[in-house]
């Protein structure tokens, strides 16, 4: 008969227990001490030493992440990369640098940007190595130069161009994107358009390259490529040196490119993903604009920019016409301002030059709320009404002159 | 005054109820859930390791682990095809403890998979599903219930599979929902059915969300009640049946005046053993409180601790996010079907339908084939059983690797290339072959020994290795194109964008 649990059993339970507690402290310890703390208070530190009257209370504390709603992105890389838009961190090293093209900001707001739309990489991580994104299952790592030196150590192909052109792709060339830039160049001049379509437009011999940065590497034949490196990348540099040695059959013709020709033309290929998502307002050389007739377009152009274009500019004739500059008013509700000096000195008693900085009336409101000119500017309209009367006047005497010679 | 108050309602508090008499006192314990959670007495045939290895208690606490992570990743879950994989990715990077709430759930549910199918195999081989023949009990009963939660822990973990929206998830489920599709005339009504649709998209994953979140653990919960209640009903562990042949042999005692009569006429039926005075005695068993209750302890503490260690070191794979045109090489179901998958490359039909209902449908039926009634709750019976056993090891060792070689060397279509009509195919190929040669056991060895029981421990001894090694195959031995690689051969190179 038993009566009394064995001492045995006993010490198997507390075993036990302190295995749990042991695990448990483990994970507490593993949850609590990521990389990124490290890296703030370090920084912390570098600001107290570098940046005079730095108020450390504001410096930023905890996950910081850049959400950018428009892309449908999340970008914590600012959790350890936090100097990036200081100014005075410039020498400091990685991770607490500035960023060193600081001008960069002035068009591409880091809030509207964040930072892997242009560098890749994985926004959500936190760990420099997951964040870096050079892990299994993530396919758009950061595109540094150590990226490119995989490539060549010597001179490494800018990688970082192949994100820039994922919006800039419609321009004809983008400061800043020297590859990119000569790979455009390349498309115009070696005709590739001829067989291929690209954007959307070009010859049907080859296959269509429009979205072609989007096909995954499951998606080719590495089996002619004969390389350690076996990337996509590394497929359309061979192949554009040689495409009959990579697609055996191949009746694309060989350029004789260099390979740092053959770099900027791949990374070029690798930019052309499918932009659906992109919202247009990251697409710079995309203008969406109603259709118009080649003279529709000729009478625009003329409008803005010939000589009356300071009142296209500033929406004068929205109401006024000016014959002298040929603008023509869409409503045609004030009079034509070829005409101002004699019509303001009959409605108004004043000179063109009395009336507008001192109006009165319709032209009193606008002026002072819609349309507001600077005193400059005032003087600069004044100048140009007065050219345009004598425009006209001139015309009506010659006018006069033609009509009397004829008869 | 107030005082009073304040002290009675404390009293209320810790304590609602006084008993007045010693009858009510009585009564009040028998009413009690949780005073009966277990048994009074517990035999100490059960309570020995070697009896269950504790496997099914293992299940259940590991169920409750998956019931507690699950519940807190509903909070941070988020079922869209947009939202879904990201939310698993800031579980990764971000949450406090995300990555350890990830990891014990997927790793528990790998387990509680593994755990079931062990705990099968311990219920089998101890012949715990025989209602022995003192007290008829309904053990047999309780085997089908057994299977039941089976495909019910299978159905959750797969359902659970899909969840985290990345390319592993998404083909897991296409090869799986490929699977039921092989059934046939109903088969592509089942595949519409599971996904919401022709194509994986956010019906499936709503659909299997609900699934995986509230239906199915509902019904499993009952379920596991209900198997656990009955193992109550049934007198505790089968091994109890020897202790019963024992109170047989032995005298019969008086039994001692109790108050426990006094509800006897509450309890009504044939089935209650839970106070068995006849069986259970101050020499063959232990009170339930504290041994039972230590060794639960103990079994929890180890269970927790164990899981939470290998959730440290074991991280959960996240691949890309799901995508449907890019097909992975090779495309893979959840490890506990990639026994079926190699089947099905040999033929969906035998592999995908055939097998698995003959092997749901046989083990459902194990109890009703195999009644005889010696040897309860010991390893393999007895000796002879014992010798079954091995041979049945052996058999299904050695025809499962010849299959596997057969299906590697001398493909059908290659023996028979003339042959193009399905239905031959689907007739005569390896997994054909398997299930013949294990049918086939089983009648030479029931003629052989005249007993269902051997015969039974052969073939399901048979069965285990034929499940491991096509398991196995399935999982470490096929590479892309699902051709075969050693372990030691290394797979073409991934390719990769830079």
């Amino acid at each position: 008969m038993i009566k009394k649990i064995p001492q045995r059993e006993i010490l198997l339970v507390l075993i036990a227990a302190v295995a749990l507690l042991a695990v448990g402290v483990a994970a507490i310890m593993y949850d609590t001490g990521p990389d990124w703390k490290y890296y703030q208070s370090e920084f912390r530190t570098i600001v107290a030493e570098r940046v005079a009257n730095a108020d450390l209370a504001t410096l930023p504390v905890g996950i910081q992440q850049i959400w950018v709603e428009k892309l449908d992105r999340v970008d914590r890389c600012t959790t350890c990369h936090l100097g990036m838009t200081w100014k005075g961190l410039e020498d400091v090293e990685q991770p607490w640098t500035t960023h060193p093209i600081p001008e960069i900001f002035d068009d591409h707001r880091l809030e509207d940007f964040g930072c892997t739309v242009c560098h890749g990489g994985q926004g959500f991580a936190l760990s420099e190595y997951d964040a870096h994104g050079f892990v299994e299952h993530w396919e758009r790592p950061l595109l540094s130069d150590i990226a490119g030196s995989e490539y060549d150590p010597r001179n490494p192909p800018p990688l970082h161009e192949i994100q820039c052109n994922y919006c800039h792709r419609y321009e004809r060339s983008t400061r800043g994107m020297p590859f990119i830039n000569s790979a455009k160049e390349f498309v115009r001049t070696k005709g590739c358009k001829i067989c291929h379509v690209i954007n959307g437009d070009g010859g049907k011999l080859g296959p269509d390259l429009t979205s072609e940065g989007d096909k995954h590497a499951e998606g080719f034949d590495f089996s002619n490529l004969v390389s350690d490196q076996i990337t996509v990348f590394n497929w359309h540099i061979k192949h554009f040196q040689s495409p009959p040695t990579i697609v055996p059959g191949s009746i694309m013709p060989e350029m004789n490119f260099q390979s740092h020709d053959a770099q900027a033309l791949a990374m070029l290929v690798m930019s052309w993903r499918d932009d659906e998502d992109l919202p247009r307002a990251y697409l710079p050389g995309v203008e969406l604009k109603d259709e118009m007739t080649p003279e529709e377009v000729e009478r625009d152009l003329r409008m803005r920019e010939g000589d009356g274009a300071f009142f296209v500019e500033h929406n004068c004739f929205v109401c006024h016409s000016i014959k002298a500059y040929d603008i023509k008013s869409p409503t045609d509700k004030g009079p034509d301002l070829s005409l101002a000096p004699d019509d303001v000195r009959a409605r108004f008693n004043k000179t063109v030059e009395e009336f507008l900085f001192d109006p009165t009336g319709t032209m009193k409101i606008i002026l002072e709320s819609q349309i507001v000119l600077t005193d400059e500017e005032k003087w600069q309209a004044v100048e140009k009404i007065m050219k345009a009367y004598d425009i006209v006047k001139n015309r009506a005497a010659e006018a006069e002159a033609a009509a009397a010679d004829g008869s | 005054m107030n005082l009073f108050k304040i002290q009675d309602m404390w009293q209320k508090l810790i304590w609602p109820w006084r008993p007045e008499s010693n009858r009510e006192a009585g009564s009040g314990i028998v009413a009690n859930f949780l005073l009966h959670w277990f048994p009074n007495r517990v035999s100490l045939r059960s309570l020995a390791f070697s009896a269950s290895l504790y496997l099914g208690t293992i299940t259940f606490i590991v169920f409750l682990v998956l019931t507690v992570t699950g519940v807190v990743l509903m909070f941070l879950y988020i079922p869209s095809v947009e939202r879904a994989y990201w939310s698993i990715k800031d579980l990764d990077n971000t949450v406090s403890f995300g990555w350890l709430l990830r990891r014990l759930h997927r790793i528990s549910a790998h387990l509680m998979v593994a755990l079931v199918f062990l705990h099968m195999f311990r219920v089998f081989l101890t012949g715990s599903y025989k209602a022995g023949e003192i007290v008829r009990s309904a053990r047999p009963f309780n085997w089908v219930l057994g299977v039941t939660l089976l495909v019910l822990t299978l159905l959750l973990s797969f359902t659970g599979y899909l969840l985290p929206w990345d390319q592993l998830a998404f083909w897991a489920i296409t090869v799986g929902t490929n699977i039921a599709a092989a059934v046939p005339l109903v088969g592509e009504a089942i595949r519409q059915f599971l996904l919401g649709g022709t194509i994986i998209g956010q019906p499936t994953l709503i659909r299997f969300y609900v699934l995986h979140c509230a239906l199915l653990p509902i019904v499993l919960f009952a379920v596991a009640a209900w198997h656990m209640w009955r193992i109550r009903k049934d007198g505790g562990l089968a091994i109890v049946e020897q202790d019963r042949k024992d109170a047989l042999a032995r005298e019969p005692v008086a039994p001692k005046k109790s108050k426990t009569y006094s509800v006897l006429g509450i309890a009504s039926g044939t089935t209650v053993q839970v106070n068995d005075p006849t069986t259970l005695n101050e020499d063959n068993s232990v009170p339930s409180t504290p041994f039972l209750i230590v060794r639960i302890l103990l079994i929890t503490l180890l269970t927790v601790a164990v899981s939470i260690g290998l959730s440290l070191v074991v991280q959960a794979p996240l691949e890309a996010a799901a995508n449907p045109e890019v097909t992975p090489n090779p495309a893979k179901a959840p490890w506990y079907f990639l026994g079926l998958q190699e089947m099905v490359g040999y033929s969906a039909l035998m592999g995908g339908v055939i097998i698995p209902t003959i092997v749901i449908l046989g083990l459902m039926l194990i109890p009703f084939l195999d009644r005889e009634q010696k040897g309860i709750g010991f390893w393999f019976t007895d000796g002879p059983g014992r010798k079954w056993g091995i041979f049945g090891f052996l058999y299904g060792l050695v025809t499962t690797v010849g299959c596997l070689a057969i299906a590697l060397l001398a493909p059908m279509r290659d023996i028979f290339p003339t042959i193009e009509s399905q239905l031959f195919f689907d007739l005569v190929n390896p997994a054909t072959f398997l299930l013949l040669l294990f049918a086939g056991m089983y009648f030479v060895v029931l003629k052989k020994t005249s007993s269902t029981r051997y015969a039974a421990i052969a073939t399901f001894c048979a069965f285990i290795i034929a499940f491991v090694l096509l398991t196995y195959m399935g999982t470490a031995l096929r590479g892309p194109n699902w051709d075969f690689y050693w372990p030691w051969q290394a797979w073409p190179t991934h390719p990769t964008a830079l």
